[in-house]
């Protein structure tokens, strides 16, 4: 950037001419506590809840910090930055503004921190425009049915427990269950849809999560090329709980800025869990009553508000949308626990991801006989849902016979065949991480297992036939693929054609 | 942080009791005298750090503490500033005495149409400039202005006046700092509309 040195002067010559005229005029107070990012504050007796605060830590340096408690002579808020440098007896001016993020495309493809910050260390944001990030959500009348498939690529969760564009859908499970897999292959599945109508602008939260972890899935995603339209929010570990507790809002905030415009965003609030702990932190800290499990009495508004806020748009707006995946980790696989529980009954399904399965070389270890989901199937596509049901009661009968089948009883023929049938479906949907799948794709396989073309190959044999099958279908099927894709519902013609083509495939890849 | 205004750390208690004796002395028409008594006490509790433990202590039962008040000050001062001594001892809170007597300064303040304001200059400013600052404040405010004076060279020029919670920043300091925030965001907006059209 070239320095105008003209400019300059004529900036200072201006604001020298003015400068008898202006006069700033503040809302003061005195901090008489502090610690814990938490600072108790005498005086601003004119505030309001929520607004923004400075902290003047002397050398012209300011501390931001947010006003969460009015009481009768002081004044609770909550630190954002660092909380050591603040000293009892310091001045704290009001900014008479509530709290706000960078939002736009500026912010693609960045690394930001809860206050839209950049903390890649490539440079300033380059964006003009701020939006507030704790607002209420859009009421009724804004609002649409959620009707547009959200591909995550994955073929459990397409098939048997699909997501719309601006559902919320919770994904629930033990550590190291892969539930952050789920969220990043989702991400990468956007990939095909850029600069088309299905554009999906994706935001990544990542709370409470430590500094490697959150580094490794960004340049996971800058290997796969998923940065250009995602932006990551990193509240880490190491930062206070202040910045934990609001850095799903800010995500939410900047997601919002595209859905107003008529886009689609997803959120991933990785986790919520982590969220609910930094926030029970500031509030015991403010001296808020604690409740269950020493959570505030507002810990089910904090996440009902926050999700709320994920919508389909209706169409005078633009009909832009907003889908949320949040993250909440169990502890034991106790789903009963109080925040699971919240959030289980905010969002519209969750998928349940189990150590059992994933450990059994299920993965994702995704449980399909109690994952659900609420709104999504008005919003997937009519092929799937043809033969999402065959696939669903394959694999219910396989979960009931599974258990006769380790007793090594001998079973008769139509039990033995449901057997086969649903280890073949649950190899079927074992799915490698980074990998996503187009939902076309997933149609034909899915296809090839209930109408049994699987039923005579090994195990270990299904997912490279199926893996090669696509393969074919791509090259010396494409005219059957290139009529469902159009088409995206089976007749009979065009099952009858899909079943010879998967026919003929199969003829030349046994005899291989 | 060169705050002389006393009112900054007041609560509802004490303002609370302050306000009751207030109405008391002005009631009986003695209002200096009880300022003059309370200033006093104040100063006496500010000197002696061991009268302030003593009152505070909670191992003496409020009826050996009424012996220690009636030892102390009984016959020293006035009728109505002793019994407010010994009802704040049954209300237990005779630690809390040194906020109820600057809160009862405040409410005299207010009373009286005194304003305390903090005004922080560059350097020391002679009594004239002092008073002519209180002068053209009282004049606005209509109130009788007294004005706390303390330097802080980092303002560079200017003044800034603190009136209760309210800041009036008037330092070349802030205004060179507003310059250099509008100068760093018109070069960032340049730099923005120059990638989004180049």
């Amino acid at each position: 950037m070239k320095i105008n040195t003209d400019e300059i002067t004529s900036v200072i010559r201006q604001e020298v001419e003015r400068y008898s005229t202006q006069l700033e005029v503040s809302q003061v107070g005195t901090v008489i506590e502090v610690g814990d990012g938490i600072a108790r504050i005498y005086g601003l007796s004119k505030t309001m809840a929520g607004e923004m605060l400075e902290f003047e830590v002397g050398d012209g340096k300011v501390v931001s910090g947010q006003v969460m408690n009015l009481e009768q002579d002081v004044v609770g808020a909550v630190i954002f930055g660092d909380y050591l440098h603040i000293k009892e007896g310091m001045t704290v001016r009001g900014t008479g503004e509530l709290l706000a993020v960078p939002a736009g495309a500026g912010l693609l493809g960045r690394v930001v921190n809860a206050l839209g910050q950049p903390i890649d260390g490539q440079g300033p944001i380059q964006s003009a425009e701020h939006r507030k990030v704790d607002i209420i959500a859009p009421g009724i009348a804004d609002r649409q049915p959620v009707k547009a498939p959200m591909q995550t690529g994955i073929k459990a969760v397409d098939s048997m427990i699909p997501i719309g564009r601006g559902q919320r859908e919770l994904v629930i499970g033990d550590r190291k269950t892969g539930k952050t897999a789920v969220c990043i292959d989702t991400i990468i599945n956007q990939k095909k849809f850029v600069g088309t109508p299905d554009e999906l602008i994706c935001i990544y939260v990542a709370v409470g999560q430590k500094e490697s972890t959150v580094a490794a899935t960004v340049e996971a995603l800058r290997q796969q090329g998923a940065m250009d339209y995602t932006i990551v929010v990193c509240a880490s570990a190491s930062e206070p709980a202040p910045m934990q507790y609001i850095a799903p809002y800010s995500g939410c905030a900047m997601g919002e800025h595209f859905m107003w415009q008529g886009k689609h965003v997803l959120c991933i609030y990785d986790d919520l869990s982590k969220q609910a702990t930094a926030y029970r932190q500031l509030s015991l800290l403010l001296r808020r009553p604690p409740g269950r499990e020493a959570y505030p009495g507002d810990v089910f508004y904090l996440h009902s508000r926050l999700l709320e806020r994920a919508t389909k748009l209706s169409d005078d707006h633009g009909g832009g949308s907003l889908t949320a995946l949040p993250v909440i980790e169990t502890q034991e696989g106790d789903v009963s626990a109080y925040i699971p529980t919240n959030v289980i009954s905010i969002t519209d399904g969750q998928i349940y991801l189990e150590p059992d399965l994933f450990f059994a070389g299920v993965r994702p270890a995704i449980n399909v006989g109690i994952s659900v989901s609420r709104v999504g199937g008005n919003a997937q596509i009519k092929a799937m849902k043809q033969i999402a049901g065959s696939l669903r009661l394959d694999l219910a009968a396989y979960r009931e016979l599974e258990a006769f089948a380790q007793l090594g009883t001998e079973l008769d023929k139509a039990t033995q065949h449901q057997l086969d049938r649903g280890a073949r479906m649950v190899e079927l949907l074992k799915q490698p991480v980074y990998e996503p799948m187009d939902v076309i794709d997933q149609i034909i396989q899915i296809f090839a297992g209930s109408r049994g073309f699987l039923d005579d190959l090994k195990i270990n044999q299904v997912l490279p036939f199926a893996g090669a099958l696509v393969e074919h279908m791509r090259s010396a099927g494409s005219s059957v693929r290139a009529e469902l894709a159009s088409k995206r519902a089976f007749d009979e013609a065009l099952e009858a054609k899909l079943k010879k083509s998967i026919a003929d495939f199969k003829a030349g890849w046994s005899a291989r | 942080m060169g705050n002389a205004n006393p009112s900054n750390t007041t609560t509802a208690i004490d303002r609370t009791y302050a306000a009751a004796l207030l109405q008391m002395a002005d009631a009986e028409g003695r209002l200096d005298e009880v300022a003059d008594e309370v200033n006093q006490l104040a100063q006496l509790l500010r000197d002696n750090e061991s009268l302030h433990k003593l009152l505070a202590c909670r191992t003496l039962t409020v009826g050996e503490m009424q012996s220690v008040l009636e030892r102390l000050f009984a016959g020293r001062v006035s009728d109505l500033v002793y019994r407010f001594l010994q009802v704040v001892n049954r209300k237990s809170r005779l630690g809390e005495l040194a906020g109820f007597l600057d809160a009862f300064n405040v409410l005299l303040d207010r009373k009286r149409g005194i304003l305390e304001v903090d005004l922080f200059t560059a350097s020391q400013l002679d009594r004239s400039a002092v008073d002519r600052i209180a002068g053209e404040l009282g004049r606005k405010l209509s109130k009788q202005v007294v004005v706390h004076q303390s330097v802080e060279s980092t303002l560079i020029g200017g003044l800034k006046l603190r009136i209760g919670d309210q800041l009036i920043d008037a330092s070349v300091a802030t205004q060179l700092e507003q310059m250099k925030q509008k100068l760093i965001e018109q070069g960032r907006e340049k730099a923005r509309l120059a990638t989004a059209t180049g």
